[in-house]
């Protein structure tokens, strides 16, 4: 096992840890459903947490699969304790980017913010552990194994999160399809 | 398992729609201030806040201190005060009050009506007239001084706020953000060079996951052309491989990733790049 022996390796590796990981946690946690408002507080948490356990650390493991279940918990507390407040941890309105005031009166921006806003939707309705595998594969684009090991699950049961995965994510795209023909129509009854 | 396809590849079972959303939620990074507006609250926690917490018990107990053992020199100073008024009273019975008063007023003395208030206010003139006469005397200083007896209770409970004092730096092994701030290079250069290969890398990565191969490749070029020295070395090398992989140079794919993986046997793209390497 690799450890760290002194307080300068361990404030290096620290330094190297968040160059190298940060923007890895950060989208981790957006994905994992963290609102805007709280993305500092999290990835600090998750920081936090690094920095702690860094020295016990065994760098022989792959970092980022630690880092991840770093992330995973932080999303989990911050879930539980947005439940038992009665909110909702990151609202269907609150798309995963948010587009730039300026540019929103942009057809093209409008129409990515509405994309994003359904994507928001449709993780927002998956289990964190489903949004989780379904997060790494497509959109970090890793690949089944690595979300197996990302994760520490089995091969099969990443398998089996992603096809649940899916059928949330199309079913969302399905409810607003549907919604949006039956607007149309409405629209179009009213003329 | 490896049978399984992202939704983003063409080949996939996904329609054009959802890929659409999903390439919507590709661009997740967070800005580069916000890492270092993250690092800095970081450092704030890890190393100022332990720190001021100790220190300010540590402060307040030794401002405890400092505030009893002022309120101990103060009575101190006043009874000597007063022995020093009652000796004046003594004296004057004994010497004549014109006497008394030639010693604390000016040569031109006032009428004998104001005498009194003179008389009142001299003991606050009469240590420093006197050069210290005790150690009572330069008690209105607030910090206790080392050249007091320890053997008196304000000296020993000094000593031991100076002790308890003393220890923070040391027994705090934390990180200050002075010590960071000291072994990072000139931060202006290194921030945006390490900007400029974050957001050339992060556009080579969408490109190359969502199939335009050839704008990667110009991407990676380009920032390869204006950083010889990159920060992000392994990052860029790992998108490379991937990128040489998926467009059907397989070879060369390999070869680079078999020099990665030996070069970089610990690198976080390990597990990555193996998919790459020869088999």
């Amino acid at each position: 096992m690799t450890t760290l022996d002194s307080q300068g390796d361990r404030l290096a590796s620290f330094e190297l840890t968040y160059r190298r990981h940060f923007a890895f946690a950060w989208r981790a946690l957006r994905r994992l459903g963290i609102s805007e408002r709280d993305l500092n507080d999290a990835a600090q948490d998750v920081f936090l947490v690094v920095y702690k356990k860094l020295p016990e650390f065994d760098f022989e493991r792959p970092i980022t699969t630690w880092i991840y279940a770093i992330c995973l918990r932080v999303a989990s507390n911050r879930r539980r304790s947005a439940v038992q407040r009665n909110e909702q941890l990151s609202e269907a309105s609150e798309p995963l980017e948010k587009p730039e005031p300026a540019l929103a009166a942009d057809a093209e921006s409008q129409q990515l913010a509405e994309r994003r806003a359904l994507l928001a939707a449709a993780l927002d309705a998956m289990s964190l552990e489903q949004r989780a595998v379904f997060t790494l594969f497509e959109l970090e684009g890793r690949t089944g194994e690595e979300v197996a090991e990302l994760l520490g699950v089995p091969a099969p049961t990443v398998a089996s999160r992603l096809r649940l995965a899916r059928e949330i994510f199309r079913r969302s795209i399905e409810r607003h399809r549907a919604r949006e023909h039956f607007e149309l129509r409405r629209i179009g009854g009213e003329r | 398992m490896s049978e399984l396809k992202h939704w983003l590849d063409d080949s996939s079972d996904s329609d054009e729609f959802e890929r659409s959303i999903l390439r919507a939620g590709l661009d997740a990074d967070p800005p580069l201030a916000k890492r270092d507006e993250i690092w800095t609250g970081l450092m704030a926690t890890v190393a100022v806040v332990p720190l001021a917490a100790v220190a300010t018990s540590a402060q307040l107990a030794s401002a405890k201190v400092a505030t009893a053992g002022v309120s101990k020199a103060a009575a101190v100073w006043l009874a000597v005060a007063k022995g020093f008024v009652v000796g004046l009273a003594v004296y004057g019975a004994a010497q004549g009050v014109t006497e008394i008063s030639s010693r604390f007023s000016a040569p031109h003395t006032p009428a004998p009506s104001a005498q009194p208030a003179q008389r009142a206010k001299a003991p606050a003139r009469a240590p420093s007239r006197e050069g210290e006469p005790s150690s009572a005397a330069s008690a209105p200083s607030l910090i206790p001084t080392s050249k007091e007896a320890p053997s008196t209770p304000r000296a020993a409970e000094a000593g031991s706020s100076a002790r308890a004092r003393e220890p923070l730096n040391a027994i705090i092994p934390l990180p200050s953000i002075a010590t960071f701030d000291n072994r990072e290079p000139p931060a202006p250069v290194r921030v945006s060079q390490l900007e400029a290969e974050t957001r050339a890398l992060r556009r080579a990565r969408d490109e190359l996951r969502t199939g335009k191969l050839a704008d990667a490749f110009a991407t990676l070029e380009a920032s390869q052309r204006q950083f010889s020295a990159p920060e992000l070395y392994q990052e860029r090398e790992a998108l490379m491989i991937e990128l040489l992989h998926r467009s059907g140079q397989v070879t060369a794919a390999e070869r680079r990733a078999s020099a990665f993986l030996s070069r970089f046997p610990e690198s976080p793209h390990v597990q990555q790049i193996r998919r790459f390497a020869a088999k």
